[in-house]
């Protein structure tokens, strides 16, 4: 049996994360949490990189935008896709998210979710 | 001897001693021949047949009535001649009546004068008759003539109406032509003839002046001439002019001879004239305007006082009278000389034509000038010009000009340029130099420069004067300067001013203009000061609905996620718990976020009313820990709370209540699970309330906007709900009469702290 694949949730808000943890595991991803930037950091350098990263951009202490640089630096992570949950529709659209794959404006609808998630999660292993 | 001889003997028949006293009587008769033939006089004696006996004399002009040729002739043939018909008769009758006649008759073109008189004889019976003729031609030419002249002199009395007097001092008795009596009111024949019936004509106030002129023109036997009244007997007054003379005759004896005649209307019309004369000399002086009259050789032939003060020009240089003079001095004055002289040329080269103008001059007066042709019958003599000084109204145009201008520049929205603009249009009427200053955190700041030689500032001690604020007008660095603050109700807003005034200071006309300028000045900063603050509450508030937007998101995704989960079956009813848990907090902060967001609206609008009442602090702080007791535990952070005994003020509770609950859960959300401290405390009359985490800090450059709602330079969502918790925890303190403050070291923690007056004094 393979390894469900690991997705590392990105997001300040605590029922968010909570949530999506709960839906991406009955789907069955396995489900990593991260508060803020930092701490994703933190995950990432200590595991295995994720098949993706669920990523929500205005965050203290590092935001989305300051991660997504620190991955495409970093040779380990940079082809980890990341997938953006913006409550902000321009955020797409700024230069400092292109290296992301899909850009996702809350409120996500659950279905296209998983589908994005499906699409998107590297199946490199 | 013989004594007498009877005609009819023959003195040849007599003796010889006889002989010598016919000699004698003969030579005594010849000598009476020629005497008598000297004299123009003819005699002639006829008989009772009228038969021509002797003839004596001759009449020089009448050769046909000599001796020799009427002796023996009847007279009637004799005097054979048209007119002479009387005479015969004369003849006739003098032999019937033998009383004498005399009778004048023309004889072939003589006037002769006759005399008939019957020849009686020795015995008394009329033999005959005795006619004598004298030729009186001349004499009756002389007469004639003599009545013709009167007669002339009396005609030409009465056409011119003068008349003649002649007056006797001596006797008194005065003579007057026949016109002299019309002149006095009287027919002829109606006057006296005497000196008193002269001074009784006379108006009596008249009578002492001219008796004093007679006696003196008597005493000095010269002429005089002068005016006097007399009252005709109808009563009316008239005025006569007399001239005369004093004349003596070589006995000594004065006559007084002159002449009058009537002047009343002369007198009356040279009054009116005069009177003319002095109206329109009045009016000319009276008028407003300078009048000037120049006749068609270039002299001047009138002008007025104001003419001169209108231009300046000396008394002495317009008696010269020279036109061309008067040119040259006032060209200095002039703005534009050359077109004043070539419409000066234009008008003198069309005498008949009319003209209004105006003329401008260097030192800012503005003259009307109209110009008329002026007449004597239809020929044009010379024109006249009139000059109204329009300055005050061109001035006054020239104002409202400005401020139009000025008024329309400002109405842009762009100040900067505006105001540059208006600086532009002001000179070089108000000076040289402009600047606009405008109120910029209390004090003034220059705003906009125009004329100054040194671009980017004014002389400092100028900006010192206008930096005081209060207008002043005066000389600074030996320029007139102007400086006029504006206000909008009452609020200090700038200042306008101005340096170089042409006329070296600056009047009150100036000073109104400025101040008007200032006020229009100050109303369009005010507009676009609040159009900007307009501009930023309208940013704002798409600022806020924009954040509003997304922070909403947030919730609603947790809510979608829940019912999505539940309803596709994906998740383990077990699970369903927590779940709902989760959804009913979301709805919550939900509901929370829109009261958040209607609150902060209402704050910015400055709508917080406050529900005052005696409210205890640290009870408030208590409460809003024990509601928070959840969230607390699932921050993992320990809220202690520090109160000494009540700390009660006159507060709003669940405004107060709203401080405590933001600024605990934004130290929940950033205190990492670190303890935090909730302290209340009283310093003096105020009351203290600390909140205080160890979390991740606020870096220093952040720390002062994060009162504020939204600087869109800072993502200010970091802390709580729509980042305005903060904003709100400010705007409620602040209507208290406090003050919010923030301590923060990033990487160390937070302590928020608050200050309020127990006593709302706000």
């Amino acid at each position: 049996m393979t390894e469900p694949e690991r997705i590392l949730v990105v997001d300040d808000d605590d029922d968010i994360r909570e949530l999506l943890q709960l839906v991406l595991r009955a789907r069955g991803y396995d489900v990593a949490l991260a508060r803020d930037g930092l701490d994703a950091l933190h995950h990432l350098a200590t595991h295995e990189p994720p098949a993706l990263i669920l990523l929500d951009l205005m965050m203290p202490q590092l935001d989305g935008a300051k991660l997504l640089e620190a991955l495409r630096k970093d040779r380990r992570l940079a082809d980890v896709p990341v997938v953006i949950l913006s409550g902000d529709h321009t955020a797409c659209r700024m230069p400092e998210t292109a290296s992301a794959a899909m850009c996702l404006v809350k409120p996500v609808d659950l279905h296209e979710l998983f589908d994005v998630v499906q699409r998107t999660a590297s199946h490199a292993h | 001897m013989p004594a007498s001889r009877r005609r009819d003997e023959d003195p040849r028949d007599a003796s010889p001693p006889e002989l010598g006293e016919c000699e004698d009587a003969l030579r005594r008769r010849e000598q009476m021949r020629l005497l008598v033939d000297q004299i123009p006089f003819l005699v002639w004696s006829t008989d009772r047949n009228l038969y021509v006996t002797n003839v004596l004399g001759r009449l020089p002009a009448l050769p046909s009535l000599e001796p020799g040729r009427i002796e023996k002739h009847h007279i009637r043939d004799v005097l054979a001649c048209e007119g002479m018909t009387a005479a015969l008769g004369a003849h006739e009758r003098v032999l019937h009546t033998g009383k004498q006649e005399g009778l004048r008759a023309k004889f072939h073109g003589r006037c002769l004068e006759l005399e008939i008189a019957p020849f009686r004889s020795t015995r008394g019976t009329i033999a005959g008759c005795i006619g004598s003729a004298i030729d009186v031609t001349d004499r009756f030419e002389a007469e004639r003539r003599l009545l013709a002249s009167q007669a002339q002199l009396a005609e030409a009395q009465r056409v011119a109406h003068v008349g003649s007097f002649e007056w006797d001092p001596l006797s008194g008795h005065v003579v007057w032509s026949e016109e002299q009596h019309r002149i006095h009111g009287l027919e002829p024949g109606q006057f006296a003839g005497t000196a008193e019936a002269v001074a009784r004509l006379i108006h009596p106030e008249d009578v002492p002046r001219l008796r004093k002129i007679m006696d003196a023109a008597q005493r000095e036997r010269s002429a005089f001439e002068f005016d006097y009244r007399v009252v005709r007997p109808d009563g009316s007054v008239r005025i006569l002019h007399i001239l005369g003379q004093v004349v003596a005759d070589p006995s000594g004896a004065i006559r007084v001879v002159g002449s009058s005649w009537d002047v009343t209307e002369l007198r009356e019309a040279t009054e009116r004239l005069e009177t003319s004369v002095s109206l329109l000399r009045a009016t000319l002086e009276a008028t407003a305007d300078g009048i000037l009259v120049v006749d068609t050789a270039g002299r001047i032939a009138a002008y007025n006082d104001r003419f001169l003060s209108l231009w300046k020009v000396p008394p002495e240089l317009a008696e010269t009278r020279e036109d061309g003079a008067l040119l040259d001095f006032v060209r200095d004055q002039l703005l534009d000389p050359e077109e004043f002289y070539g419409k000066l040329q234009s008008l003198y080269a069309h005498p008949e034509q009319e003209s209004r103008d105006v003329i401008w001059f260097r030192d800012g007066r503005v003259f009307e000038r109209a110009s008329r042709p002026q007449r004597v019958g239809a020929r044009v003599v010379g024109r006249v010009f009139s000059f109204h000084d329009v300055t005050r109204r061109e001035t006054l145009l020239r104002c409202t000009k400005l401020i139009a201008d000025a008024s329309r520049l400002l109405a842009a929205l762009e100040l900067a340029p505006a105001l540059d603009g208006v600086l532009r249009l002001c000179l070089p009427q108000l000076g040289h130099t402009g600047a606009v200053h405008l109120v910029e955190d209390g004090h003034l700041e220059l705003v906009a420069l125009v004329g100054c030689k040194d671009r980017s500032s004014l002389p400092e001690e100028l900006e010192g004067i206008i930096a005081r604020g209060d207008g002043a007008a005066g000389i600074a660095g030996s320029e007139p300067y102007l400086t006029v603050p504006f206000t909008v109700q009452d609020r200090p807003m700038g200042a306008l001013s101005f340096a170089g005034a042409p006329r070296h200071s600056y009047d009150e006309e100036q000073r109104g203009l400025v101040e008007e300028l200032g006020r229009r000045i100050a109303w369009a900063v005010d507009r676009a000061r609040l159009h900007a603050a307009n501009e930023e509450a309208l940013r704002a508030r798409d600022d806020l609905l924009a954040i509003a937007a997304h922070e909403i998101r947030g919730p609603i995704m947790s809510l979608q996620l829940a019912v999505q989960g539940m309803r596709s079956g994906l998740l383990p009813a077990d699970e369903s718990p927590r779940l709902l848990e989760i959804m009913e907090r979301e709805s919550r902060r939900l509901g929370a976020l829109v009261e958040q967001l209607l609150d902060v609206n209402r704050m910015r609008s400055g709508h917080i009313e406050l529900d005052l009442g005696p409210v205890d602090l640290c009870a408030v702080a208590r409460d809003v820990i024990e509601q928070h007791a959840g969230a607390i535990a699932q921050s993992q952070s320990q809220v202690e709370l520090r109160a000494e005994a009540a700390v009660v003020g006159w507060w709003d509770r669940f405004r107060l209540g709203q401080v405590v609950t933001n600024l605990l859960t934004n130290a929940l959300k950033f205190g990492r699970g670190k303890p935090i401290e909730v302290a209340v405390t009283r310093v003096g009359d105020e009351a203290r309330l600390t909140v205080s985490d160890r979390g991740i800090g606020i870096e220093p450059e952040k720390q002062a906007g994060i009162f504020e709602p939204f600087e869109r330079r800072v993502s200010a969502r970091h802390y709580g709900g729509l980042g305005l918790g903060l904003h709100i925890v400010k705007s409620i303190v602040e209507a208290h009469g406090g003050r919010v403050g923030v301590a923060s070291e990033p990487g160390r923690g937070t302590t928020f702290s608050v200050e309020m007056p127990l006593e709302h004094t706000a």
